[in-house]
């Protein structure tokens, strides 16, 4: 939406070249980066297009523009990293894929989101992805090479809710280890990435309960014009989508079942993280603590994976025996009809009438046969 | 239908409020580990002494629940137990009321009457306090082996697993003849996990157990139990009218049974096929001699109709020079144990309950085993089992006990540089239990608690088992006293012991003692791998706990490595004597000289200490303790019920911290796991595209 103040000014050529900033929300899944990327979004900021649809897990919208989730998604997996991992390792494991040419891609990416942008007179732009944690080095660097200024703003919620929020990924009390070192993992090491950048932290409960002092600090921390020149209309527009009714009690560890070195490792983290809420926490002696925390952590999986060796050996060895899987299925003469549709023009098809047509072919197959 | 155990307490219609239903699981306390064996008996009095050691050696507790026997049932199975120095596990309780005879009556008895055979049912199985509970028959009777198997899996079970077992219906004349149905194939799910969603339900018949849809099936083998039917009672009592089986394929097996019974009450019992005469040496019963030496023995598969396991007895061939060492693979000319007969390992054949499959299909004459005359004495026959973790001394015990006339079967894994003294290992054993192993891709040493119960699982295949059962015994015709040795063995001892008491012998065990850093330095050194410290002191602790349990009970002994070098004939003797090894009580002064010279002080091998091997904190303290429980047993006089609950414990401890490395390190797990397919048409047009404008 335009600025009807920037506009003007943009047209009368008095102002220098305005300066270009990319906002890159970060944090784990559940923590409100939806909430925050939409926020940013009210306030007149720029979410790149076109964004993953809306769903019912999400119903305002993800803020999450599509090559970036699909671009996130085909590196992890070439990575065979999951989008909550765990492992330490796994970071080192993640910049490797980032090639030379997905560097060019982004670049191109980004210099033509900023020229959209720009058609709607507006010259910050929020980057959001559950996932982009695994690659802020990248989009830091993007951000240089397209001559923005790089700010972050990471979510920060108690690991507790973060962990029973979750949709259930493996079954029993392993599940619950598992996010909840997953979660440390992303936190820790998205501090640590961010550090050299303009920074912002967020708790997901203050902005629930008083989004205009947090956006307010935010705007103050990363120097957005976005914010500090809303106008009213924005301000409402933004009251009318932080939804009162996403505040919920905090449900602490009751019911999750996590070994207590980890439990207490994910609190003294964020403990810690919480002390970078203001620009005056970010002190020496904090971004220690958080780097004896980070060792200490890894110092836990380290010594978890060791003592899991057997069902590392045992998930390797069955791998080995599996048989490739084919590429695709095998198929008669009438399913390579289908196959030569186009899968846009496929998709685009409502998945019950595909299920009928496919029962048809199969039915006149048998027919013929 | 749901279950109906959905709430704490189920009441009965007739409103009897001290036989309502309370729900064990719905209870205060969480239930105990263990297996609980449930008999309803009415009028059993003649059975239950033949029925109740078999239960009362193989399951923690007995509750029998007495249905009105007017014959004294409960009084004999208390004094039974008695006998048998069980009478604090055995609970006897009356059930005062009428029950519903199978068929029509059943049909027309509502599920919440006390009358009712499935209210019945879920009251009996209410009694029960702890995690698994097996449904059993007071005409049921174990064999050894059968014993032996669910001894096992009373400690081994966990999770939703369901347990089916064959079972073979055997009709006795008198005490000294009875006949074995081998056309009958009635395989039954006995034992459950006591947990909502597994309450009785009323099926038309009869009374039907719940479980969910995809529950894992183990499925048992056959030749461990037998179904008594005595020829002179009436049987069918319990059913309304025979009239009401006639009819429905839900019946056949029933059907059978009349056919059979009948016919062998006329004495036309060679016209009904399939059915083996057995009549027993002078002095021993007959059912006695059926569960102890004639069902052990007899051909598999016992079921007629099911196919041939195609095991040759006699002389299995093998080649030495195939089998690598230190860790030998597969050997070639090994019958393969995985190789399943077509149809045999589906377990999905005639497990259907009670849907009985009789047939008439006689077995070719080469496979008919005639086993009508008395077995030979099989008293003197041993089988020593050296169980324990590699690397800690176990072929030195074996190599001693080797030289003093115990046999190890022939050819022996050839010795190398690691292993100076050979390691006295039988190249078709370790081959075999190799194989298995390798099966379900579990290592020599692994540290995963749950891989007890899978090879467990996979030693119940039948032709497995029969082929362990046929080499050992084409070796005890030829020796008495055999020792088997092979770090593989701790996974498959019950098998091995099964196998060992199919063929008379009386199995024990030795398990060897070493400290653990000793033995996890000696590993790294030799068998260096992906396997770090840490993963081979949690190995040693899984190995060393489970071993101890799977031991328990029966006849063993700890021996320390650091004496068996100090003074091996202190430590030897007093073995051989409680074993009763006649090889080590009647060696000569030039046995003793012989093996003096084997065993020298150079045999001290490796030493360091936890420091140096780099464990870490949480592990090595479980590994102390467990040295410090084990060690002390090599005293026999310190093997107390004490020192078992302290191990037990330390079991529990050792399986909750591996649960939660394993929920920690998932992601590792998870990532070692088959990578999934990247959507690399994305990325490839990404690259090409931005190469071709890079240049």
């Amino acid at each position: 939406m335009p600025h009807d103040e920037r506009a003007v000014a943009g047209a009368s050529g008095e102002q220098p070249t305005p300066v270009r900033s990319m906002v890159v929300v970060a944090g784990s899944g559940r923590s409100g980066t939806s909430t925050m990327a939409g926020v940013l979004r009210q306030l007149g900021l720029y979410v790149p297009q076109p964004e993953v649809v809306a769903d019912s897990t999400n119903p305002l919208g993800f803020g999450e523009p599509q090559w970036v989730v699909d671009l996130h998604n085909a590196l992890l997996s070439r990575a065979h990293v999951h989008a909550s991992d765990a492992r330490p390792a796994a970071w080192h494991l993640v910049d490797q894929t980032v090639s030379d040419a997905i560097r060019w891609h982004l670049d191109r990416w980004l210099v033509a989101q900023f020229r959209d942008a720009l058609e709607a007179d507006v010259t910050e732009l929020v980057v959001k992805d559950p996932r982009v944690s695994w690659f802020l080095p990248t989009w830091i660097g993007a951000a240089h090479r397209a001559n923005a200024r790089a700010c972050t703003l990471t979510m920060l919620r108690p690991p507790a809710e973060v962990v029973a929020s979750k949709s259930t990924y493996y079954g029993g009390r392993m599940a619950d280890s598992n996010r909840t070192a997953a979660w440390i993992n992303m936190m820790l090491h998205t501090e640590y990435m961010t550090r050299d950048t303009t920074r912002s932290f967020v708790r997901y409960h203050d902005l629930l309960d008083d989004w205009t002092t947090v956006l307010y600090r935010v705007g103050q921390q990363l120097g957005l014009q976005g914010i500090e020149n809303a106008t009213t209309d924005n301000i409402r527009r933004v009251h009318q989508f932080v939804d009162p009714g996403l505040r919920r009690v905090t449900t602490g560890w009751d019911g999750i079942e996590v070994p207590e070195g980890l439990r207490e490792l994910a609190e003294e983290t964020w403990e810690e993280l919480g002390a970078l809420v203001t620009t005056e926490g970010e002190t020496d002696l904090v971004h220690k603590r958080l780097d004896d925390l980070r060792a200490a952590y890894t110092e836990l999986y380290e010594g978890a994976e060791l003592l899991a060796m057997s069902s590392v050996i045992a998930a390797r060895r069955r791998t080995r025996q599996q048989p490739p899987r084919p590429l695709e299925p095998p198929a008669g003469r009438l399913d390579k009809v289908a196959w030569l549709v186009p899968h846009s023009v496929r998709a685009r098809i409502p998945a019950r009438l595909r299920t009928k047509a496919r029962a048809s072919v199969i039915r006149l197959r048998r027919g013929l046969r | 239908m749901t279950s109906p155990d959905t709430s704490r307490v189920m009441h009965n219609i007739e409103g009897h409020a001290a036989f309502d239903v309370h729900w064990p699981w719905h209870g205060d306390r969480p239930l105990a580990p263990g297996l609980t064996t449930v008999i309803r008996v009415k009028n059993e009095a003649r059975s239950m002494p033949r029925v109740l050691p078999g239960v009362l050696a193989a399951t923690e507790r007995v509750v029998v629940i007495d249905n009105q026997s007017t014959d004294g049932t409960a009084g004999i199975s208390r004094s039974t137990a008695e006998q048998v120095g069980a009478a604090d596990r055995l609970e006897v309780l009356e059930y005062p009321f009428d029950v519903s005879r199978c068929g029509l009556e059943h049909l027309w008895t509502p599920d919440r009457s006390v009358h009712s055979l499935a209210y019945f049912y879920n009251w009996s199985f209410a009694q029960v306090a702890t995690q698994y509970s097996m449904k059993w028959d007071g005409d049921m009777v174990l064999t050894p082996e059968g014993i032996a198997i669910l001894r096992d899996l009373g400690w081994q079970l966990s999770g939703d697993v369901l347990v089916t077992m064959p079972r073979h219906p055997l009709f006795v004349e008198s005490d000294s003849v009875a006949y074995l149905d081998r056309g009958t194939a009635n395989i039954e799910p006995y034992v459950f996990p006591m947990a909502a969603g597994y309450g009785h339900v009323k099926a038309f018949e009869w009374e039907l157990r719940l479980h969910p849809e995809n529950i894992t099936r183990m499925r048992l083998p056959e030749g461990l139990c037998v179904e008594l039917k005595y020829l002179d009672s009436d049987e069918f009592a319990h059913w309304t009218a025979p009239d009401s089986f006639a009819e429905s394929t839900r019946t056949g097996r029933k059907r059978r049974e009349w056919e059979v019974f009948h016919g062998l009450a006329e004495g036309r019992w060679r016209e009904l096929g399939n059915i083996e005469r057995i009549e027993a040496p002078d002095g021993v019963h007959v059912i006695d001699y059926v569960t102890e030496k004639w069902l052990p023995q007899a051909h598999r598969p016992v079921f007629a109709g099911a196919p041939s396991l195609n095991v040759r007895v006699g002389d299995l061939p093998i080649d030495v020079d195939a089998v690598p060492q230190p860790r030998p693979a597969i050997a070639t000319g090994v019958e393969d144990p995985n190789a399943e007969t077509e149809g045999a390992g589906d377990p999905r054949r005639s497990e259907i309950d009670g849907a009985a499959t009789p047939t008439r299909a006689s077995r070719p004459e080469e496979q008919a085993v005639e086993v009508t005359d008395a077995l030979p004495d099989f008293s003197l026959r041993r089988l020593l089992l050296v169980a324990g973790s590699g690397r800690s001394g176990t072929s030195l015990l074996t190599t001693v006990v080797r030289e003093l006339g115990v046999r190890v079967p022939q050819p022996e894994v050839r010795t190398d540089e690691s292993n100076p003294l050979g390691f006295a290992e039988s190249v078709w054993a370790v081959a075999f239990n190799d194989r298995l192993l390798n099966r379900e891709l579990i290592e020599v040493s692994d540290a995963r608690p749950e891989a007890w119960l899978e090879t467990t699982r996979i030693s119940m295949g039948p032709r497995p088992r029969q082929l362990l059962f046929a080499w050992l015994n084409a070796q005890f015709e030829q020796h008495d006293e055999i020792v088997i040795k092979d770090p593989r063995l701790s996974w498959f001892l019950g098998m091995w012991r099964a196998a060992g008491l199919r063929t008379g012998a009386r199995p024990s065990f030795a398990t060897m003692l070493r400290h653990p850093t000793q033995v996890v330095s000696s590993k790294s050194l030799r068998y260096p791998g992906p396997a770090g410290n840490t993963n081979r002191t949690a190995a040693w602790v899984n190995m060393m706990l489970f071993t101890e349990r799977a031991t328990r009970g029966s006849e063993r002994v700890f021996i320390s490595y650091d004496e068996v070098l100090e003074d091996w004939t202190r430590v030897i003797r007093p073995m051989g004597e409680k074993l009763d090894l006649a090889a080590i009580t009647g060696a000569t002064a030039d046995d003793v000289r012989r093996v003096s010279t084997v065993i020298q002080p150079s045999l001290r091998g490796e030493h360091g200490g936890w420091s140096e091997l780099g464990v870490a904190g949480v592990i090595r303290d479980l590994a102390e303790a467990t040295w410090e429980q084990l060690l002390p047993m090599t005293d026999a006089t310190q093997d107390t019920s004490t020192r078992a609950a302290a191990l037990d414990s330390l079991r529990r401890d050792y399986t909750a911290l591996l649960d939660e490395a394993e929920g920690i390190a998932m992601s590792t797990i998870d990532a070692a796991g088959p990578a999934p397919r990247p959507n690399d048409v994305f990325l490839v047009a990404l690259e090409r595209e931005a190469a071709a404008a890079m240049g």
